[in-house]
């Protein structure tokens, strides 16, 4: 199918660069492509085709993922770029290069992760009672601190924070946070959380009875109580929204996070934790309710 | 990102090889991308590692978590079923503890089932008894252990009788990095514990040495020592799939004999031992998975001694001198493979279905007169639901259906109904049917000894047999049946769980051994009733408040049996922390009159107080904690005979964590 993909000299005002040919790429770029229909001419290509010279129509590029993101900035393809599909922190971190770079390039984003506040706010309506949510930040995330902080005085939580550099560092931290905490939310933050980490972190929490709040639905299938995530199709959905604003105004709106998410619980880690939980369309819509408030 | 690398991991050759093949879940660290919310990740709370909350467990269930366990001051795992409702704890001949429930138990505690890590550590020799002393297995390495009070046969077979305990040790991601630990006391107690925890790519593991001894009771030949090596080994081999690898070996000794009698001379019991297990489990999320359990346990003890006696002959002769050479080496094997499968068939409904199959082995020349093992073969299938008919109702119907070789063929069936009208209050009513099958020895003893008698000159030197047991087989396995009635109470913002249980345990073809030379029958029957209740108390973080009481009345056609178990029991727990980090623990039971079946004599009733403080400390890299301990502050009380007297102990411990 990759065959398929036509290179950067297609017709169209936007194209889609994709980190790889992979389903989940594929998903958000079809998406997107498919929202756009009958509004602008939408190509989807892999990295490789941003050798290609410009296409003299080309409008918008829209990079889908982190690596597909700094392939379109080093292109130097000069079209307002609109970056999905990654974290908030690899933005940042894009946006900072380029301002250092003097690069005059519009760019814009639509995250992958949630907003904090939308995190908190979930766990105040899933648990009522828990006030204290604990943090483990790393190198990837300490630079979240202050929105953290920010988050817990708006919502009125109380947040406590362990900072770790290595896996080693990991174990005597929990020990330190867990007694001062009634829930802990893990961030997308590669050198705390992942796959060989989350061991050892779920079964600490789940000794001392406390939930997990993750950050994707395998999370959820790990042993997180609950998460919040958007979908490919549901960024592709509010990449495509973005380009219709861009398309009309002629400029992308300013970066943002999914006004679309979805909610995943493990009622099973919930029952046996012993927290009431109520079902994920409920709870959903409570957290919706409160959002649009 | 650094790892633990440990020179330990070079021993282990064939798990470095197994880490090499299989392919590596970890994604690489580094910047924070998309991967981190697509890529998969294992699942670490499986159906089996999720614990069961209290108000849907089918019966009443006591959990002693790795807090209460170092609360408790305990220096072996029986000291911590002194604090469980209806348990009695016991030492007996030889420094071998005994722990029953709802008594009926003699030196030889048969009627409930261990289980470390899913593995029976039920030993088959002699009448079959759970080898306390040779559990190999440090305190320090507990995750928690959970005591279902009450038969389960229905989910742990026979065995199961009276009731379950389930040790469950740490995951060894838990346990990283060095541990050292060291008790000495009076009364020659001396205790070491040594640990190293480290990762390996997907693998985590453990590996735990130590040492315990004392000196038993004064006046007693029964000093024990005891040294073991635990080895456990978790390794991630994809998303959805797990093994766990563990060893263990020991080496015991233990005093055994009395002074100056000649006919159970002092002498020394040697005993050593190793498992190999392996558990495989593959999790399809949190309500599904499919676990295959395989070990293998091996040990053997050897007791060899000479045992001498005389007879008078008329004036003038002098006595005849009669001695006999006891070879009592044993040599007990098990092996065993069960393959779980848990399931949710649908939202409100849960099913746990399996089979085992096991075999044992005892070789005995004293318990069967020949070298040849005995062996025991057994199948099971086993099966339970957990159904929630409404909100308010859960359902728990189970069963087993174990084929013994020689006991036969036997269902087990549990059925359990729990009501939760709030949050906060559960009423369970339940009942079921129990096996205990017959143990080699009882159902094949045939313990002869061989003695040479030398009469006075000039008459020669004879031979002669004489028999002590005889068993003539054909024993059916012990039943039970089980109704109760339990209630629990969880009120969490007053920190206090309430659980109460009353029962009535119909208790028929005990088995009991009778005449001379002894032959094991279907000989008692026995009513137990009564009714247990736990208070669990934890206002604060800083205070835990424990009150345990007992009553229980035994009507036995048997006289000894109407007595095993005291008629009241209560114990207190406190456990508080201090200002500047101390922890003071103090319990206190209070023991009514009973006995133990076998060899024993009535006991009165008796008071017992613990005491432990210690003070936890952290200095850079080291935590650790001091504590000193007293065991029985009040006056001596006799343990399992009136003459095995429980003086004061103390010991202190120091433990070092970096």
């Amino acid at each position: 199918m990759a065959l398929a993909w036509p290179a950067l000299a297609g017709a169209g005002e936007v194209a889609i660069v994709m980190s790889e040919d992979a389903a989940v790429y594929r998903t958000v770029a079809e998406t997107i492509q498919s929202r756009l229909e009958g509004a602008a001419a939408v190509d989807i290509v892999t990295i490789p085709a941003l050798r290609n010279p410009k296409q003299k129509d080309l409008r918008f590029l829209v990079a889908i993922g982190s690596q597909a993101a700094n392939a379109a900035v080093a292109s130097h393809i000069d079209v307002p770029l609109l970056v999905t599909l990654l974290p908030r922190s690899a933005f940042d971190r894009l946006a900072a290069e380029r301002r250092r770079a003097a690069d005059p390039q519009p760019l814009s984003a639509l995250y992958l992760d949630q907003p904090i506040g939308r995190q908190f706010d979930l766990i105040r309506l899933a648990m009522p009672n828990a006030r204290r949510i604990g943090v483990l930040l790393g190198a990837e995330s300490d630079h979240r601190y202050p929105a953290l902080q920010k988050a817990a005085q708006e919502k009125q939580m109380h947040l406590a924070v362990q900072r770790v550099s290595g896996d080693s560092e990991i174990a005597p931290a929990l020990q330190k946070l867990l007694p001062e905490i009634d829930v802990l939310l893990a961030l997308p933050d590669p050198s705390v959380f992942n796959a060989s980490t989350i061991q050892p972190i779920l079964l600490a929490t789940y000794r001392q009875q406390l939930p997990l709040f993750g950050f994707s639905a395998a999370y959820v299938r790990a042993g997180a109580i609950a998460s919040l995530h958007s979908t490919p199709v549901q960024i592709g959905n509010q990449a495509a929204d973005m380009l219709r604003t861009a398309l009309a105004k002629g400029q992308l709106p300013p970066p943002r996070y999914s006004g679309q998410y979805t909610l995943a619980t493990n009622p099973h880690v919930a029952h046996s934790l012993g927290i009431p939980l109520e079902g994920e369309a409920a709870l959903m819509q409570r957290l919706q309710q409160l959002e649009e408030r | 990102m650094k790892r633990n690398h440990s020179r330990l991991a070079g021993l282990l050759p064939v798990l470095s090889l197994a880490l090499f093949s299989a392919p590596s879940v970890a994604q690489p660290s580094g910047e924070a991308s998309e991967r981190d919310f697509l890529d998969e990740l294992p699942v670490v709370l499986s159906a089996s590692r999720l614990v069961q909350p209290l108000a849907d467990a089918p019966g009443a269930v006591t959990i002693i978590d790795r807090d209460l366990i170092k609360a408790s001051g305990a220096r072996e795992i029986v000291d911590l079923f002194r604090l469980v409702p209806g348990f009695q704890v016991g030492m007996a001949y030889g420094s071998a503890p005994v722990v029953a429930y709802h008594g009926l138990a003699d030196e030889y505690s048969r009627h409930m089932q261990v289980l470390v890590d899913g593995r029976s550590v039920y030993s088959p020799y002699f009448l079959g008894s759970i080898t306390w002393n040779n559990l190999r297995l440090s305190l320090d390495d507990i995750e928690r252990i959970e005591v279902l009070r009450g038969s389960n046969s229905a989910a742990y077979g026979a065995n199961a009788f009276m009731g379950v305990i389930n040790i469950v040790t740490r995951h060894p991601s838990q346990s990283q990095g060095a541990y050292l630990s060291a008790t000495q006391g009076n009364q020659g107690i001396g205790d070491q514990v040594l640990r190293y925890g480290g990762s390996h790519g997907d693998l985590h593991y453990r590996i735990t040495a130590g040492r315990r001894s004392d000196n038993g009771f004064a006046n007693f030949h029964d000093s024990r020592q005891a040294g073991y090596v635990a080895f456990r080994g978790d390794m991630r081999l994809t998303a959805q799939d797990e093994l766990q690898l563990q060893f263990g070996a020991n080496r015991s000794s233990a005093g055994a004999g009395f002074a100056g009698n000649s006919g159970d001379p002092e002498r020394t019991l040697n005993e050593k031992g190793y498992f190999a297990q392996a558990v495989w489990r593959r999790s399809f999320g949190p309500d599904e998975e499919l676990m295959l359990n395989a070990y293998h346990m091996e040990d053997e003890g050897s007791e060899n001694y000479m045992v001498r006696g005389s007879i008078r002959n008329p004036f003038p002769f002098p006595p005849t001198l009669l001695s006999a050479v006891v070879d009592a080496d044993r040599r007990t094997k098990r092996t065993h493979l069960e393959l779980q499968h848990i399931f949710r068939l649908n939202p409100a409904a849960r099913v746990v279905w399996g089979f085992e199959q096991r075999h044992e082995s005892v070789a005995s020349r004293l318990m069967f007169d020949t070298p040849e093992p005995q062996t025991t073969n057994l199948s099971r299938l086993f099966g339970n639901l957990e159904w929630r008919l409404a909100p308010q109702w859960l359902l728990n119907a189970g069963a087993m259906l174990e084929k013994h070789s020689f006991a036969g063929t036997d269902l087990a069936p549990r059925l359990m109904l729990n009501f939760q009208p709030s949050p906060e209050h559960t009423i369970r009513a339940g009942m079921s049917t129990a096996y205990r099958n017959p143990s080699l020895a009882e159902e094949r003893a045939k313990v002869r000894y061989y003695i040479t008698a030398i009469p006075p000159a000039p008459f020669p030197p004879l031979q002669l047999v004489q028999t002590s047991y005889n068993a003539s087989g054909g024993l059916q396995p012990e039943r039970i049946r089980t109704g109760e009635l339990s209630y629990l109470g969880e009120f969490r913002n007053l920190g206090l769980t309430a659980d109460a249980r009353a029962f009535h345990e119909n208790v028929s073809r005990i088995i009991d051994k009778t005449g001379s030379p002894a032959n094991f029958l279907n000989r008692h029957r026995a009513i137990v009733r009564g009714l247990e209740y736990q208070l669990r108390w934890k206002p604060t973080r800083d205070t835990l408040v424990l009150l345990n009481h007992t009553r229980t009345r035994i009507a036995s056609d048997d006289d000894r049996i109407a007595e095993s178990s005291p008629q009241r029991a209560t114990t207190l727990f406190l456990s508080q922390t201090l200002p500047g980090g101390w922890q003071l623990s103090l319990t206190h039971h209070w023991i009514g009159q009973m006995r133990w079946l076998g060899w024993s004599n009535p006991l009165p009733w008796h008071r017992r107080m613990d005491l432990r403080l210690a003070y936890p400390f952290r200095s850079g890299p080291f935590k650790g904690e001091a504590a000193i301990v007293t065991q029985n502050l009040t006056a001596p009380y006799s343990e399992f005979r009136t003459d095995y007297i429980f003086e004061r102990r103390n010991f202190a411990t120091l433990s070092l964590e970096f």
